[in-house]
């Protein structure tokens, strides 16, 4: 269900960006999908719009957003329905609660009959639970009725971290106020006020996603703890991990102290390893504050920055000035190798939009991405990473501005007529050009010496002698065709130089 | 009827091709003068082969700068039926709003009538002038600029 969720999700992203109509051509190379497919995800985003078409089609134009009905669409997109269960939110749903007990079995009826499904259904969800469950190295055993699944705790916590969504799409400013969560009140005050805590204890504050990391790790703590008995974790950590941990000044008396204030509000004891967990999602976290401006990096963390920069100046055509964003990424990539080292994996919830937005530098920094763990063999590094490493490349590009704009005239017979029109457009769909002058055609002959410096001339009219800057005929209606023309005819400019 | 502003409109009018409309707004300009008319009608076909003045669907915006031309016009023509054939490329014109400007018009009319033009980049607007069949309403839609 998800890939065609994302799918949707990504159609839709792509058409909020794009201006004016898309064909169905361009959706299919866009999405990698068949025709057939985009002709199905786009009657199904408007069947379940009901109101209006979300997506407007015109013959011969292609396809385009509403954008009043989209970005009311964006609101209420948090679904609400209640007591309505689509079997995917069944198994999760099913799958939760088996996790959350997890190693206690639980009855067969007592997991199903909510849902009123048969034998047969029940059978199929345990296959594709069991599927699920192998991901995460889990297994599922069913015995006299009842179903139980068995693993090693890391697992177990990741998978219920995976399944529940709401961890990914949580704001914890939101966490006080919203209803519709679900999640218990006193819990998300008590952890709040441990992550507080942590802040205030390190002089650092810990941006999202991090924050919200560490707050599903205890509230997943938190609620497994109640399930079922800590004694029954059967996962061993290396004593040269321990040390390690131990050895950690700053850190370690942190997760120790927060474990004990948790034991203190479950009012039961917790095993050891809880302060080892809780010790990796804070390594792992990008924490800002004096502790976290740190000069200092360790020989890896400069080489493996080092890498991206090169990798990216190389891939982007650009040069890359290395101090500008040397210490910014090196505070990233520290934390990044410690949660492919503990394999943590954070949720980026802006991945989608960032495929989208810079789909180059994305591509790019998944290229590097790839020869870094080779060279200095690191684990594989995901997608969420890559889409957080991609934005400080996209800054850079944005920051730097290393495309200068060009010197562009328009014109048109008098100068004032489709010209001024189509400075009004162009103006405004390309920002990259620097609009100098609106000029009558009558008039080319003094341009040369008037706009010495001028790169492109964007007629409404033909130029019929020779003019030595380079011109571009468009028509006055500015059509999709004119700006994909004018976008081909900047690259050239761009390229020639 | 404000003559002697920069816009003439005429609704309702029963023009059936392209020559009619640049015949029509020569006329409009020139008024008797017939060897003016031609030159003008002329320039218009001119500046037709040049580039199609074919600016949204439905919309032409001719325009032309003259010294045959005495005061500097836009003239707005809500055609009664569409022409469904402008020429080989161009089909079902409901509306033109031609540009007729005075060699070294001063710079406060250009002024004026490159805000006009600019205006019409804005989509809404233009479907709202298309929608427009009274004289007076049009008028208003286009007293802003």
């Amino acid at each position: 269900m998800s890939s065609k969720y994302n799918r949707e999700q990504d159609l839709l992203l792509f058409l909020s960006k794009s201006q004016g109509y898309v064909t169905s051509k361009e959706l299919v190379e866009k999405l990698n999908v068949s025709q057939k497919t985009v002709y199905r995800l786009i009657k199904d985003i408007n069947d379940e719009y009901m109101d209006s078409p979300l997506i407007i089609s015109e013959r011969g134009r292609g396809y385009s957003l509403d954008y009043e009905n989209f970005i009311h669409y964006q609101k209420s997109n948090n679904p609400s329905k209640e007591n309505q269960f689509s079997p995917s939110e069944r198994r999760k749903r099913i799958m939760e609660e088996l996790l959350l007990s997890s190693p206690k079995p639980i009855t067969i009826y007592h997991l199903f009959s909510d849902y009123y499904v048969g034998d047969s259904v029940i059978f199929n969800d345990e296959q594709i639970m069991s599927e699920e469950l192998k991901k995460y190295n889990l297994v599922l055993e069913r015995k006299d009725r009842k179903l139980a699944i068995l693993g090693e705790e890391v697992d177990i916590r990741k998978a219920i971290k995976h399944t529940n969504e709401i961890f990914n799409t949580i704001d914890i400013d939101d966490l006080k106020r919203n209803q519709e969560l679900h999640f218990n009140k006193h819990d998300v005050l008590f952890i709040l006020g441990q992550l507080r805590q942590i802040e205030k204890g390190l002089d650092i504050t810990i941006p999202y996603p991090y924050n919200i990391n560490i707050f599903s790790h205890l509230y997943i703590l938190l609620s497994r703890s109640r399930k079922v008995s800590t004694l029954l974790f059967s996962d061993k950590v290396p004593t040269e991990e321990m040390t390690n941990m131990k050895r950690d000044m700053t850190l370690y008396p942190v997760a120790k102290e927060i474990v004990n204030n948790i034991q203190n509000y479950l009012n039961s004891s917790l095993a050891d390893i809880e302060v080892y967990f809780l010790y990796q999602y804070l390594v792992s976290s990008r924490m800002q504050g004096s502790l976290a401006r740190t000069t200092t990096f360790s020989a890896e963390v400069i080489d493996v920055t080092q890498a991206y920069i090169e990798g990216m100046s190389i891939y982007l055509g650009i040069e890359i000035e290395s101090q500008s964003i040397f210490s910014e990424l090196a505070n990233h990539i520290k934390p990044m190798l410690n949660r492919l080292d503990y394999n943590i994996r954070i949720k980026n919830s802006l991945l989608s939009q960032i495929k989208v937005m810079y789909d180059d530098v994305f591509h790019g920094v998944t290229h590097v991405s790839e020869f870094i763990s080779k060279t200095f063999n690191l684990p594989a590094i995901n997608d969420d990473e890559n889409g957080f490493i991609t934005l400080y490349f996209a800054k850079v590009i944005v920051t730097t501005q290393y495309q200068r704009p060009i010197k562009t005239l328009i014109m048109c017979t008098t100068g004032i007529g489709t010209s001024e029109l189509l400075k009004a457009k162009v103006s405004r769909k390309f920002p990259e050009l620097e609009i100098v002058d609106v000029v009558a055609s009558q008039n080319r002959q003094m341009l040369k010496e008037k706009y010495s410096d001028a790169e492109l001339i964007l007629s409404t009219v033909h130029i019929k002698d020779e003019v030595t800057i380079p011109s571009l005929l468009v028509s006055a209606m500015f059509t999709i065709d004119d700006q994909k023309r004018l976008q081909r005819k900047i690259e050239e400019i761009y390229h020639g130089q | 009827m404000d003559n002697n502003g920069l816009y003439r409109i005429y609704v309702n009018c029963e023009l059936t091709s392209k020559e009619d409309v640049y015949t029509f707004m020569s006329d409009v300009v020139c008024q008797d003068d017939l060897a003016q008319k031609e030159v003008v009608v002329n320039q218009f076909n001119q500046r037709e082969k040049a580039g199609s003045t074919l600016i949204a669907d439905h919309v032409m915006l001719p325009h032309i700068e003259s010294n045959h031309i005495k005061n500097s016009h836009i003239i707005v023509i809500r055609l009664a039926k569409p022409i469904l054939s402008w020429d080989e490329e161009t089909k079902d014109i409901r509306l033109v709003m031609g540009i007729l400007l005075k060699e070294h018009e001063n710079v406060e009319i250009k002024k004026k009538i490159a805000m006009f033009t600019r205006s019409l980049a804005h989509e809404d607007y233009l479907n709202r002038l298309l929608t427009i069949s009274e004289r007076d309403t049009f008028y208003q839609a286009l007293k802003k600029f």
